[in-house]
């Protein structure tokens, strides 16, 4: 709870800060930011396991690891973005202050332990993300994105409420515990349950619920858009665990093959929609459908295995997409199509081989930590006898190489473009952030255990 | 008598006029904040029916966290739009196409 508190009492400290600095001075905005969420990181490690409010919520094993990454993903974020921010004259306080509002509530999804605590976590997250796509006013893109984003954002809140209004009345409690103890076999509870998926894909961005993802990736600056794509994705695995997993036990057969069917529909869309990409941010976004659709399938496999390989994956994930976008946010282009990233290699041959290794881990060649991280979501659903999932899993996995790989050669085999404009300067700071992202990547795939044990342990309770 | 069947009937209804006036609408953006608006109501609805139902307050608390909530969001969409038109002189769903692909 501690956590929580200091991250409330940071906000409105961080909105003086940069009031008091006139809003010219981000840097001191930005330093304050960071130092907080160091504090604020630390209140998270240090909380005890326990329920407070009656059991509406609950700090434990799960919380805690989303949150250390929550905190961990945005303080990357905010390293990242300055200059492309500043480029897109965007760069304001309010975008340290609504990431970190963001933050709050991947804080309060986290530790939801009823449907009220869930419910406001959850709105808490999207206000402050629709707001951000916004934060470029002067953009006709960034506007339109932030349009589509929120009237879709909203409709999945809407049915997810709806969902969660019925799973009320069904158990007459909104504490999640007894909502599962009593959610009882029935239409009411498969309605409910559908419902609740429904409004899970449009947050998760899942196929048939995924057409404002590669808007919102796409219109907003890419420094908003790395917060969009990393940091959200820990709310949502939670809400999949909290609310269906641990909500809805007793229709876990009937959602698990709604949760399939979209898990395969996303695999198969984002894989081969991605190919015919030549914009970054988009085929990044479509490949990020693509990798919800893994995440799916862990959770689909179910039980401690599969769900903690769905952890492992989701963590891993964010990772590579937070170095990814850090690297084309380092190329400094406004509106970064495939081509700003011809002959890096010869330009800037640190952040050509950052985005080799984050490429390749996305891939999932071995021992990168993208490897183990799919590894383990196809073992889980062999020991689930989903042999025929597996096999689809693995064969998308590979066609998804295309198109990594064709960014790998571009890096690397061919020429800069000769329009002068081959500088690229991340910073000193952003640059070692990068290449300590891509590094990690590496070490987490030869030495996973620490990270691998820890997803255990969330689910072993 | 009117029972708990009649006013979950009318909250669905009300759902349903809710996503149809969002996926049908080609017009303007006003209406699709006013769908979303309704489609809170309907939930409300529904909370507070099942609250009257049980006889329990939960579900009454329910419904003015979800108040708060929807006039926040309702701020945020007519903020987005207010940006959305300065930038386009427009608030035509049609024209929605700067980002395609």
């Amino acid at each position: 709870m501690y956590a929580e508190l200091s991250l409330a009492a940071l906000l409105p400290a961080v909105l003086l800060v940069d009031l008091a600095a006139g809003g010219r001075r981000q840097t001191l905005t930005r330093a304050v930011s960071l130092a907080g969420l160091a504090l604020v990181g630390w209140a998270a490690f240090e909380a005890p396991d326990g329920g407070m409010f009656g059991g509406s919520f609950v700090m434990d094993d799960l919380a805690r690891l989303l949150k250390l990454a929550g905190v961990l993903l945005t303080g990357m974020a905010f390293a990242y973005t300055p200059r492309d921010l500043k480029a897109a004259g965007a760069l304001r306080g309010e975008y340290y202050l609504l990431g970190m509002f963001a933050l709050l509530g991947v804080f309060v999804t986290a530790s939801a332990g009823s449907l009220l605590t869930l419910y406001l976590g959850l709105e808490l997250l999207a206000l402050a993300l629709y707001t951000l796509v916004a934060l470029q006013r002067d953009s006709a893109r960034a506007a339109e994105a932030a349009m589509k984003y929120f009237v879709l954002g909203a409709i999945g809140s809407g049915a997810m409420l709806y969902g969660i209004s019925l799973l009320y009345g069904l158990s007459g409690s909104l504490l999640l515990a007894e909502v599962a103890a009593q959610g009882g076999v029935g239409a009411g509870s498969y309605v409910a349950a559908a419902l609740v998926l429904a409004g899970v894909a449009f947050k998760l961005g899942a196929v048939p619920f995924h057409q404002w993802v590669p808007d919102a990736y796409q219109g907003p600056p890419l420094g908003v858009a790395v917060v969009l794509a990393t940091v959200p994705k820990l709310a949502y695995f939670a809400l999949i665990v909290r609310l269906m997993v641990n909500g809805l036990p007793a229709a876990q057969e009937q959602w698990n093959l709604l949760l399939i069917v979209m898990a395969v529909a996303s695999l198969a869309m984002g894989t081969i929609v991605a190919m015919s990409q030549t914009h970054a941010a988009r085929l990044l976004a479509w490949a990020a459908i693509a990798h919800v659709g893994f995440l799916l399938l862990g959770v689909a496999a179910g039980g401690p295995g599969g769900l903690s390989a769905a952890l492992f994956y989701t963590l891993v994930y964010i990772l590579m997409a937070a170095g990814a976008f850090g690297v084309i946010i380092a190329l400094e282009r406004q509106n970064a199509s495939l081509d700003s990233l011809r002959g890096l290699y010869r330009r800037h041959p640190g952040m050509a081989l950052t985005m080799l290794l984050i490429m390749l881990s996305m891939i999932g060649i071995p021992p990168l930590a993208g490897f183990l991280a799919k590894w383990q979501i196809l073992m889980a659903l062999v020991e689930q006898g989903m042999i025929a999932l597996a096999v689809v899993a693995a064969v998308f996995a590979v066609v998804a190489a295309y198109y990594y790989l064709r960014i790998i050669r571009l890096m690397f085999m061919e020429a800069p473009a000769e329009d002068g404009e081959g500088r690229v300067a991340p910073g000193w700071g952003a640059g070692l952030l990068l290449g300590a992202n891509g590094l990690a990547l590496l070490v987490l795939g030869i030495w996973p255990n620490v990270l691998l044990e820890l997803c255990r342990a969330a689910f072993a309770g | 008598m009117i029972g708990l069947a009649h006013l979950l009937t009318l909250s669905a209804v009300l759902f349903a006029i809710a996503v149809c006036g969002i996926f049908i609408n080609r017009r303007s953006v006003i209406l699709l904040l006013m769908c979303v608006e309704l489609l809170l109501l309907a939930v409300n609805f529904n909370f507070v029916a099942f609250a009257w139902y049980l006889g329990d307050l939960a579900g009454q608390v329910f419904v003015f966290f979800i108040l708060t909530v929807a006039a926040a969001e309702a701020a945020i969409g007519l903020a987005i739009l207010v940006v959305l038109f300065r930038n386009r002189i427009s608030i035509n769903v049609d024209e929605f196409q700067l980002l395609k692909g």
